[in-house]
């Protein structure tokens, strides 16, 4: 050994490789890089601060390189002498350190576990991705797993995995940071029948600024916080909206009873004895003509309204939008007369007060070939459409007799608020919170399509996903973005496929009793957070019940260590509680790094200090 | 929250404010409709209303704010500081300045609240060279406007305002304050306990109202407003304390008497003048050994005890925020100069290290606004007392080793710039330097391997590249390339008293530059902003001194 060494001491390259004179270069590089590193983090975000320096090859060849050095340093002094116990200690005590932090990174596993309070998980999420496939219904899961990356990457450096699933798909396309973007285009009249409009449009503010499609088929209404956006097809722009309006209610209406109303409907007044049940229908066409006598009492009709409002206690026509259709009628009977009010769906309202009074009436749309239609008595069911009262309504009309152009309505409490045509590249100041509406453009016949975009991060922000392209067997293209998961056919067999963090499935699994944030009173500054968990076996034992894991205080359990890490608190739905799970090899290797290292300096520094020189003179004298 | 409390409180407010307008005394209020009274006469009104005002009865008694149970006298000086910029309305007391500002009548009028930034100043439409404002002068301005959209902004990602922006809403927050303060509505709510329990409308009203009987008694002779403070007191201390809470309730005195002492300051100028003693040879010569070391603990002993109390209000070490961890580091200096001056008997040292740490206690004490003095509690992630006072404080006592080194540094590079010969100077402290670093990393490396032993405990990682973590590895890795240059022969005596203060600009970026500047990553408890002048033209200074000091050597050398 001690020949090896000093022979080795002669050779030059073993001398540079072990002399200070390369220790001292490597320290300022990894100096520099790690503070540039640092830098990236404040611009971007940790990910990707990671990314490019900390967990890029040449980072890590640094490393090894300063840990050779360190190594060949400390072995040069071999046969080690009294003078070199501190050094020796010091030194020994950071390889050490470093061995432990390469075993931690390359053998450890460290990744975040999410627990929904009161649901359990054992899925972990670890750094490198995967592309996850098997087909639907079998239980034979295959994965593709590979390190996250900052390049771009193509089909050469998939060539291994492709070859393994050749029979299936190949990946074409690896892109760091993406957006995949679903567009329509106009594909022409291929199908005869229905022709689709899609409209895309930008919704702008103060508060935000959010590009959207909408399309006849696919997407046909969305919501934005209190607004909901549709799209609708309509003949033509220019006929009166409203009569259309009210007349597709009604026979929505009808449809609902599965009737088709082939014929416009005719009004009809039903009457009806209380005790005895039978009725009587009077057309209210010919009730307008002159009054009706029905048993002990006459009946005129006052008023005949499409969309019925009270005003100072008085039934009148609203000019505004909306259908609400009433009638108003004046009963005389032996005692007098009194006024009574019918509206279509509001079947069981009567101004009638007493009880004693025989009949009843209800005003019904009939259609001449059928049956009386009655809708059910009671609580007026209002569709769903109209249900959205209160809330704001944006309407983009598109026709087949006006392509390239679109009439915006906006809509509030069901009452027409504006109502604009525009084209592609116009926009609409709207009376909302200072909303404007830009067209971005109006697609006849449109069908989807896939774009891809690739991104760059954006500073002080959440990386974008990152996106895989595989083509498969039957040639077909198919995008992935981080996190997706979807039914693909290979050949004609459902396959389902993810992309995404690869996960790893933990020996127990963990259930979230409770999570609380607990503040300091009076005051919004978290004082600590807890969760409460319960861990069970696979079999869904309980091993351990009712631990607490909060900051400062984790759980180890089979070799595994979890940590309170994070939170979700939303305020409709239940609290999430992320948890940090890692089995950690090298963590002992560390510590006694640690110990050596800090055992090492302090010799190393009473053996510089004035005292033991001092005190080895005496003894040398 | 205070809010929140009044929207449902508006009628207490409501009591409370009329009863406040009748209260207060019809001076000249035929004409005070006609003629607005003009800045200086509300001055003198205002002064003369709270001197009027009885202090010592009603400092005393507890309020409940950020957290934690604290004397009326820090919650005024506090809401002072924030709102005027000092502890002190015209020399009046804070808090007879916070309770004459409810309580003058013109309250709304007087000019207090201080607009730091003179740009902001000009924004708002008032002169530049104005310093203090009104809440009514301010009311009507376009501050509302301009921060209410800030304000969204700021709920959705505090990160994405800049230092204009934090400007604006600054000054709106002192506004709010100010608003608060003058209708009495801040006193009311820091005062009841209740609003500390999470459920709401539970006010404790039979305390409200004898504080307004309290209020009314403002302009009444000393004695009325002894006897009514002294009810509020009883009223108060019935109150029902949260358990987290109780151990502040016997803390009060100790607290005022921390307030009124100010040991940091009078530690600094101590040190200041006692640094300079130092170094005259009447001093140096006549002065024995024992007398000198006595005088010289005085200062530490003022720091040390400044810190106890700090512990014992707030029982976490002190070493929280930018401000802790600075008086940590002058404790450090004094420390270990005080050392040198024991084991050594050198004089140099001791006396720079005087001067030195005098000058960080005068930098710490007189920014309180950006390094924030108070004892409020500390988020969730510090809560760990062990590794709080192992971990912070060996990593921050380090900086006054690496302090020492580059003052030395420092005062090598001023006297090459004056004397002609420095070789037996450098060759003394050239050593003391060396030591000095070394005892800095190995304090910084022991201080870096247990806070990776604390992420590892409580994060999950022993490394994790954060930023602060790393930098303190920047700052430990700058000085031992120092070291080991000393062990290869590339860095002489010489040129090891220049690199210290180069290194040093290491730790001035983890110390300070992690938390202020680069705001990013795991540690974010300790960011703040502020204080980029001052650092920036002490780095200006610093670079200056070493390409002048390293010219003149280069130029020696060559010569």
């Amino acid at each position: 050994m001690v020949t090896l060494v000093v022979k080795l001491n002669q050779n030059r390259i073993f001398k540079f490789f072990s002399s200070v004179r390369l220790a001292i270069p490597l320290m300022l590089i990894v100096l520099v890089i790690v503070a540039y590193g640092t830098v990236v983090e404040s611009k971007y975000n940790a990910e990707y601060a990671s990314l490019v320096v900390y967990k890029s090859v040449g980072f890590s060849v640094l490393l090894v390189l300063l840990w050779l050095n360190i190594f060949f340093a400390t072995l040069s002094r071999y046969p080690f002498k009294k003078h070199h116990l501190g050094f020796v200690i010091t030194h020994v005590g950071l390889l050490t350190l470093l061995l432990g932090g390469f075993v931690t990174t390359h053998l450890g596993i460290d990744g975040q576990i999410s627990v929904i309070e009161g649901e359990s998980n054992s899925l972990v999420v670890l750094s490198p991705l995967e592309l996850f496939f098997q087909k639907e219904g079998e239980d034979f899961p295959r994965k593709i797993i590979f390190e996250k990356s900052l390049s771009e990457k193509g089909s050469s450096f998939f060539s291994e995995q492709n070859k393994i699933y050749k029979n299936f798909f190949s990946i074409q396309n690896y892109f760091p940071f993406a957006q995949i973007e679903k567009l329509y285009r106009d594909q022409g009249e291929k199908n005869a029948g229905e022709v689709e409009f899609a409209v895309s449009f930008i919704l702008k503010s103060n508060f935000f600024n959010v590009s959207e499609w909408l399309h006849t088929a696919d997407i046909p209404e969305l919501k934005m916080g209190p607004a909901t956006l549709k799209i609708k097809k309509v003949d033509d722009f220019f006929t009166k909206v409203n009569k259309q309006e009210v007349n597709s209610r009604i026979s929505r209406l009808a449809k609902n009873k599965g009737l088709e109303s082939k014929k416009s409907p005719s009004m009809k007044l039903l009457l009806r004895d209380k005790v005895t049940r039978d009725s009587q229908i009077v057309n209210l066409l010919q009730l307008k003509q002159a009054p009706f006598s029905y048993k002990d009492i006459k009946i005129e009709l006052v008023g005949l309204f499409k969309n019925a409002i009270v005003m100072d206690n008085r039934l009148v026509e609203s000019k505004k939008m909306g259908s609400n259709p009433a009638i108003e009628l004046k009963i005389h009977t032996k005692k007098g007369f009194f006024r009574e009010v019918c509206y279509l769906r509001f079947k069981g309202f009567s101004l009638i007060k007493e009880e004693s009074f025989p009949y009843e009436f209800e005003y019904l749309i009939e259609n001449e070939n059928s049956e009386i239609q009655t809708l059910p008595v009671g609580h007026p069911k209002i569709s769903e459409q109209e249900s959205t009262g209160s809330s704001n309504v944006v309407e983009f009309l598109t026709s087949k007799n006006s392509p390239g152009k679109v009439k915006i309505r906006l809509l509030k409490n069901n009452e027409l608020v504006l109502e604009e045509i525009r084209q592609e590249g116009e926009s609409l100041q709207t009376p909302w919170m200072g909303m404007q509406i830009f067209i971005g453009s109006i697609v006849k016949n449109a069908s989807s399509q896939v774009q891809i975009h690739k991104l760059n991060p954006e500073k002080r922000t959440q990386l974008p996903p990152s996106a895989l392209k595989i083509v498969t067997i039957d040639n077909q293209e198919v995008w992935f973005l981080e996190g997706e998961e979807k039914k693909v056919d290979l050949q004609g067999q459902p396959y389902l496929f993810y992309y995404g963090r690869q996960s790893f499935e933990l020996p127990f699994v963990i259930r979230l009793r409770q999570f609380s944030k607990i503040d300091y009173p009076g005051t919004m500054t978290p004082m600590s957070f807890e969760s409460r968990v319960d861990i069970l076996n696979k079999e869904q034992k309980e091993k351990l019940n009712n631990i607490t894991i909060s900051m400062n205080q984790p759980l180890s359990i089979d070799g595994f260590t979890v940590y309170q890490s994070s939170y979700i608190l939303d305020e409709n739905k239940n609290p999430v509680s992320i948890f940090s799970v890692n089995k950690d090899p090298g963590r002992w290797i560390k510590y006694l790094g640690s110990v050596i290292l800090s055992v090492g300096i302090i010799i190393f520094t009473l053996m510089r200090s004035k005292w033991y020189r001092q005190r080895n003179q005496r003894s040398s004298l | 929250m205070i809010k929140s409390w009044i929207e449902n409180k508006t009628l207490i407010c409501l009591l409370f404010a009329i009863s406040l307008s009748q209260s207060a005394e019809p001076l000249e209020s035929e004409n005070k409709f006609l003629i607005p009274k003009s800045a200086l006469i509300l001055e003198k009104e205002f002064e003369s209303v709270a001197k009027k005002i009885e202090v010592e009865p009603i400092k005393r008694i507890l309020m409940q704010q950020n957290g934690r149970l604290k004397p009326f006298d820090t919650l005024a000086r506090e809401s002072l500081l924030f709102l005027h910029g000092s502890y002190k309305i015209y020399t009046l007391p804070s808090v007879a300045s916070y309770l004459a500002l409810a309580f003058y009548e013109d309250g709304k009028q007087v000019e207090v609240l201080e607009i730091r930034d003179i740009l902001l100043r000009e924004e708002l439409g008032f002169s530049k060279s104005k310093r203090y404002y009104s809440l009514e002068e301010l009311q009507k301005s376009q501050l509302q406007t301009m921060a209410s959209p800030l304000i969204k902004k700021q709920q959705q990602n505090a990160r994405a305002l800049d230092e204009h922006e934090k400007k604006i809403l600054e000054v709106y927050q002192q506004m709010t304050l100010l608003e608060e303060i003058v209708t009495g509505q801040a006193f009311l709510y820091h005062l009841d306990f209740s609003y500390l329990k999470k459920e709401q409308g539970k006010e404790n009203l039979s305390l409200q109202i004898k504080a307004k009987d309290y209020f009314l008694s403002l302009n009444k002779t000393a004695n009325e407003q002894k006897i009514l403070a002294q009810e509020l007191m009883e009223l108060s201390e019935k109150q029902e304390v949260p358990a987290i809470f109780s151990h502040y309730l016997k803390k009060v005195d100790v607290e005022i008497f921390y307030n009124e002492v100010r040991f940091f300051l009078i530690a600094a100028v101590l040190s200041i003048f006692l640094g300079v003693f130092f170094f005259t040879p009447l001093f140096r010569n006549k002065v024995s050994d024992l007398v000198k070391g006595v005088l010289f603990s005085l200062p530490l002993l003022l720091v040390t005890l400044g810190l106890g109390i700090r512990v014992y209000i707030t029982e976490f070490a002190p070493v929280t925020n930018m401000y802790g961890t600075m008086i940590w580091v002058s404790f450090g200096i004094l420390l270990f100069t005080f050392l040198i001056l024991l084991f050594y008997k050198n004089l140099f040292l001791p006396g720079t290290g005087l001067i030195a740490s005098g000058l960080l206690l005068l930098l710490t004490e007189r920014l309180p606004l950006v390094l924030s003095p108070d004892l409020d509690p500390i988020v969730a992630v510090l809560r760990s007392n062990f590794w709080l006072s192992t971990h912070v404080t060996t990593i921050t006592i380090s900086y006054a080793a690496f302090s020492i080194a580059m003052i030395l540094g420092n005062v090598a590079l001023v006297r090459v710039l004056i004397y002609k010969d420095n070789t037996h100077f450098i060759k003394e402290y050239s050593h003391y330097a060396y030591r000095m670093i070394q005892l800095g990393c190995f304090l910084l490396t022991v201080g870096i391997i247990l806070g990776g032993v604390w992420a590892d405990y409580s994060w999950g990682r022993f490394w994790g590249w954060d930023p602060k973590e790393t930098w303190a590895l920047i700052a430990d890795l700058g000085f031992l390339i120092i070291l080991h240059g000393r062990f290869a022969g590339w860095v002489n005596t010489t040129s090891l008293l220049l690199w210290s203060p180069v290194a040093y600009l290491l730790v001035i970026m983890a110390w300070y530059g992690v938390n202020f500047i680069l705001a990013a990553g795991l540690h974010s408890y300790g960011f703040s902003s502020g204080g980029t002048l001052m650092v920036l033209s002490f780095l200006g200074i610093q670079l200056c001194l070493l390409l002048a000091g390293g010219y003149k050597l280069w130029h020696q050398r060559t010569v």
